[in-house]
């Protein structure tokens, strides 16, 4: 939680297996406006693990090296997203029993709080990356400002996240080497849940699921707090590859046929209809039982959304031992909002709903930019929308001569 | 296995059991040898490899007594188990200091055993075949693909034994006299004898009116020789084409040419024919390849260079992974609920797809 | 690992609370370098250009600035060289004080100085001319002095030693040495109006051609002479019809054996004439005739003889000088 102040210039960089983009925005009055944005197919990094650090570099300096051409600025910093099996997550408490005379919690208490959760280790050999901010309990009910109010035990609740401290010295250094600075890390899902679910959203419950090429990041939200999240390492190229050995097709093919043909849903008259792969009939095309391609498809998605589910219980019933969790339309009131590069999958919806029982509907990035209200880009939108939201508001910078001069020059 | 399959062998061919549990090995018309007495005591090695490997390297002399003077040995195992991932590498490697070629059919456990056993089996391929002229591996889970869904499971070990069965008839055929189109079996031993190389193989059969084309056809579409990644093209090819007495050379050699199209246009093939009175109307096609040709006079090593084998393993092993686990052959494995998620969804639920146009 | 390693070496593993084991506390960013590789090679180019531009642009202004000042301040550098030729004395120094001289200083358009220079008597003419590079060169012709002259301008004062030209013109003399300046005659009682170089000296039409041509002519008589008078020039004396030019011998150019020649008066009519008399005369024989007894004669050049009314014959004449000077 550093207090620093937000800068107007904001840049964000979200790696992923499929593609790396980033985006240079502008803040004005709180909000971003966007001064370039670029995207590159990732080179190096599989089931979203690093295996190339040097093709990642390279790759990921084109992409700073495009935003800084198409925007004319000079990028220093960067927000960097933390995605996939790397980022572990888990709860933290903070006790502190408030002082007897008067039974009213202060600030100084908070603070207190906050610090003792923050003192817990890590497990060997991770490094601390982020805490998040879950309901605050005072007498064990959750109040969202206990300040002033009366009570005997104040506990503090965060979602620390830590990573492995190579991999991240790993990423940090690959982007100093850049000559830019990490400003913070930002948790993917928590990124791809602020660009889709809106703040009802986020207060009613909703679970968000950000389905990438490599991973599958979710995160659950309840009463407008992130309860808890995770990470299964299934993602879009898993649904390609299934197709490509059971077709016995390159990948390249799979790939054309899955966003062609490709469903979440197998249903029993698909069998009957046979498509053609380059659709001339001409020589050297194939053809396909679409049955099959649905038939393979819809598996892969519906265990994925299946691991998806289990993790969620797991985790849960780690956060309330001896509770029997449930993950239904209670709990979760705006359901599943599922998104990223894989959501765009045919009934996609309609096979999360089947799987998990909730309600669900793809989400679409909130921007001002048309060409980024897709699904894949939810991720790096989400960079942007979060790094503003959980900064300290804008301090309005002096204008002075001065100022303007830098500006101008932008020495 | 072995014991269902020696049914079907000619008589020439010996058939000989291993195995460390001393109830598996019937007293019989089978040769039999008992590994690791001293080791495991009759009881088996629990599936452990390093058992399995001390127990064949007690019985070496014995092992050795029994490949002396046998020109073709075809190692049959399961993997994943003690006996098959720890001694069968060491079997392999006796019989091929004795002299003898040796081809291997290994099967990989279904993927629903678990994770270490799948390991055990990964870690005793690479061995084998290192050891081995040729290896072949039957992925149990593709086996299930083959027959339908509510089969009982010894349908699918019969599916397995069918194709295993189909090449080891076509290797002792060919070795056997009154062959059609006879083989050079030191022209075989030629074609396989790069030690590593992934070895292609493939088993078809068909019936009937125009039998030749339908095995050859069946033979190519044969899902062990189907995976992206997966040798589709090799260096040089045996072929076996086993038929009842109908059969004429130039059915044979329709059957060859299709294999030879689909499989490599211009390798060097080996034929072999024979006409099996057995078989009726029905035509056999078998079909080995090796990626690799045999390795020419080993090249000067150079200075730090590094040794040629390593390489082949590692390529081995991959292309054995990108059977089933597709473009992410050569990656670690990643596991959730004891599963390899990697392997396609619709493989390890057995579900059978519905067959291409 | 004895003592000494346990408290002293960096204790890295020891606990040192979570607050380090954040992302932050492990890794201090070090930024400044410039990355590798070409893409950040021209990422760094991109970033600092803007600065490097700015810098450019504002030296140039800067220097555009400077040399546009420059331009109207100085058309010549300063202090340029000078290069200077006289016919007479006039030293470089004196000459370089009168370019000088001025608020623009050395740089002053040419016509000035020339004007400048001319302004003293004692150059006639002033050729000025400025090279290319700034430097001057200054070529004098100055006037010939032909005799001296002692001023006082009060009666404190100080007595000044003023040349005479052949035209008249009395200068300052700048630049002569002594000897040179004591070799020249004096001309004495004279009247004179003005002063310094616009001195006239009444009488001076007469005399001062009449010691060029004596100085040209007669050097040797010339050297001989120490003095001239005019007081005779200013009206009619007893024995001549006009004036009078009363030259003084110097003592020291006669011999001794025979009475001294102190004075040599010539008419300021006729002197040309006289002049050339004189030129034949042997005047040292006519000194040593018998007769001459007296200690100091003067010859007088202008004596008419009239024994003819009509055509006076100029007749020079030895006269006994008076024993007390005149004055």
């Amino acid at each position: 939680m550093t207090p620093k102040p937000l800068p107007s210039l904001i840049a964000v960089i979200d790696i992923g297996t499929h593609k790396t983009a980033s985006l240079l925005g502008q803040i004005i009055d709180g909000k971003a406006r966007m001064l370039s944005f670029s995207e590159r197919r990732t080179d190096g990094v599989v089931k979203g693990t690093v295996t190339d650090l040097e093709k990642l570099t390279q790759c990921v300096h084109e992409v700073v090296n495009d935003i800084e051409r198409g925007s004319g600025r000079a990028v220093d910093h960067v927000y960097l997203s933390l995605s996939g099996p790397a980022a572990e997550g888990e709860r933290v408490k903070g006790f502190v029993a408030v002082p007897a005379h008067d039974g009213k919690v202060t600030a100084k208490d908070v603070a207190d709080a906050i610090a003792s959760a923050k003192r817990l280790e890590p497990p060997s050999g991770r490094a601390t990356i982020l805490y998040m901010r879950q309901p605050t309990m005072l007498d064990n009910r959750p109040v969202s400002n206990p300040v002033g109010m009366a009570g005997k035990r104040l506990e503090v609740n965060f979602w620390r996240v830590t990573m492995e401290e190579g991999n991240m010295r790993m990423r940090v250094g690959m982007v100093n080497g850049m000559s830019i600075r990490v400003r913070d890390f930002i948790l993917a899902s928590h990124a791809a849940a602020c660009a889709t679910a809106s703040d009802a959203d986020k207060q009613g419950g909703v679970l968000v699921i950000d389905m990438g090429a490599g991973t599958t990041d979710w995160i659950l939200y309840y009463k407008e707090h992130i309860l808890c999240a995770g990470s299964i390492p299934v993602g879009g190229e898993h649904l390609t590859n299934d197709l490509s050995v059971a077709l016995r097709i390159s990948r390249e093919t799979a790939e054309d046929l899955k966003l062609r043909f490709g469903s979440a849903m197998h249903r029993d008259t698909d069998v009957n209809q046979t498509i053609w792969k380059d659709g001339d009939k001409g020589v050297g095309d194939q053809q396909f039982n679409r049955g099959t391609i649905t038939q393979v498809l819809s598996l892969r998605y519906q265990e994925t959304i299946e691991f998806v589910r289990k993790d969620v219980l797991r985790r849960l019933e780690a956060i309330f031992p001896g509770h029997a969790v449930k993950l239904d339309q209670n709990m979760i009131p705006s359901g599943v909002i599922l998104t990223g590069g894989s959501a765009s999958l045919a009934d996609a919806a309609e096979a999360v709903q089947l799987v998990t029982g909730l309600s669900a509907r793809v989400g679409v990035p909130n921007f001002e930019n048309e060409s980024l209200r897709k699904p894949e880009y939810a991720g790096v939108v989400g960079l942007m929308t979060a790094a503003i939201t959980d900064a300290p508001p804008p301090v309005r910078r002096p204008r002075g001569f001065l100022a303007q001069l830098k500006e101008l020059f932008r020495l | 296995m072995v014991t269902r399959l020696s049914a079907q062998l000619p008589a020439e061919v010996a058939v000989a059991l291993l195995d460390t549990d001393a109830r598996s090995l019937p007293a019989g018309t089978a040769q039999t040898l008992q590994l690791g007495r001293a080791q495991t005591r009759g009881m088996g090695t629990g599936g452990e490899a390093a058992l399995g490997l001390a127990s064949a390297e007690s019985e070496e002399a014995g092992l050795r007594r029994l490949f002396a003077g046998v020109p073709l040995v075809v190692l049959v195992t399961g993997l994943g188990g003690g006996t098959g991932s720890g001694a069968a590498p060491v079997v392999a490697g006796l019989a091929a200091e004795t002299g003898a070629t040796v081809l291997s059919f290994a099967t990989m456990p279904f993927s629903h055993e678990g994770e270490r056993r799948m390991r055990q089996a990964n870690d005793a391929t690479v061995k084998l075949g290192q050891k081995c002229h040729g290896l072949v591996v039957v992925h149990n889970d593709l086996l299930l693909q083959q027959v339908s869904p509510d089969a009982p499971l010894s349908e699918s070990f019969a599916a397995a034994d069918n194709w295993v069965g189909g090449a080891i008839r076509g290797l002792a055929s060919a070795f056997a006299p009154g062959a059609l189109i006879a083989v050079d079996p030191a022209a075989l031993r030629s074609l396989l004898s790069t030690p590593g190389s992934p070895t292609l193989f493939a088993y078809g059969v068909g019936e009937g009116e125009g039998a030749a084309m339908k095995a050859a056809r069946a033979a190519c579409d044969c899902p062990l020789a189907h995976a992206p990644g997966a040798v589709a093209k090799v260096a040089s090819l045996f072929v076996y084409v086993a038929g009842g007495p109908a059969m004429t050379s130039t059915e044979a050699f329709e059957a060859v040419a299709a294999v030879r199209a689909r499989f490599g246009g211009e390798t060097s093939t080996i034929l072999c024919a024979r006409i099996e009175p057995a078989l009726g109307d029905r035509i056999e096609v078998s079909v080995l390849g090796a990626s690799l040709p045999a390795p020419k006079a080993p090249a000067k090593p150079k200075k730090g260079a590094k040794a040629e084998d390593p390489a082949q393993p590692i390529f081995e092993f991959a292309t054995e992974e990108s059977m089933r686990r597709g473009l992410f052959g050569g990656t670690p494995m990643t596991f959730i609920d004891g599963q390899d998620v990697d392997v396609p969804a619709y493989i390890r639920k057995a579900v059978r797809l519905p067959p291409s146009p | 690992m004895g003592l000494f390693d346990n408290l002293f070496r960096k204790r890295r593993d020891a606990f040192m609370g979570p607050a380090d084991r954040d992302w932050r506390a492990l890794v201090p960013q070090d930024v400044n370098r410039v990355p590798e590789g070409e893409i950040g090679r021209k990422r760094a180019v991109r970033s600092k250009l803007p600065t490097v531009l700015a810098v450019i642009f504002f030296a140039a202004v800067v220097g555009v600035l400077w040399w546009a000042v420059d331009e109207s301040a100085t058309t010549a550098p300063a202090g340029g060289a000078l290069r200077f030729k006289t016919d007479g004395f006039l030293p470089a120094d004196f000459v370089k004080k009168i370019v000088t001289n001025g608020p623009d200083g050395f740089g002053r358009d040419v016509r000035v100085i020339k004007a400048d220079l001319e302004s003293d008597n004692q150059v006639v003419a002033a050729d000025v001319r400025r090279r290319n590079d700034g430097s001057l060169e200054i070529s004098l012709r100055e006037r010939l002095a032909v005799a001296r002259i002692t001023t006082q301008s009060g009666k404190s004062a100080p007595i000044q030693v003023r040349l005479v030209a052949s035209d008249g013109q009395t200068f300052a003399g700048t630049g002569y040495p002594e000897q040179a300046v004591r070799s020249l005659p004096e001309i004495q009682d004279y009247r004179a109006t003005g002063s310094d170089d616009k001195m006239l000296i009444e009488g001076v039409e007469i005399a001062a051609p009449f010691l060029l041509v004596v100085r040209t002519q007669y050097p040797n008589l010339y050297k001989q002479w120490s003095a001239v008078s005019l007081r005779d020039c200013f009206g009619a004396q007893e024995d001549s019809p006009g004036s009078n030019l009363r030259v003084t011998v110097r003592p020291g150019t006669q011999p001794m054996d025979r009475p001294a020649l102190v004075e040599i008066v010539f008419s300021t009519a006729n002197w040309r004439n006289e002049l050339a008399l004189l030129g034949r005369i042997n005047v040292d024989e006519l000194l040593r005739r018998p007769g001459t007894t007296a200690q100091a004669y003067v010859l007088k050049m202008s004596i008419q003889n009239r024994t003819n009314a009509s055509s006076p014959v100029p007749e020079p004449r030895l006269v006994p000088a008076p024993a007390a000077p005149l004055r």
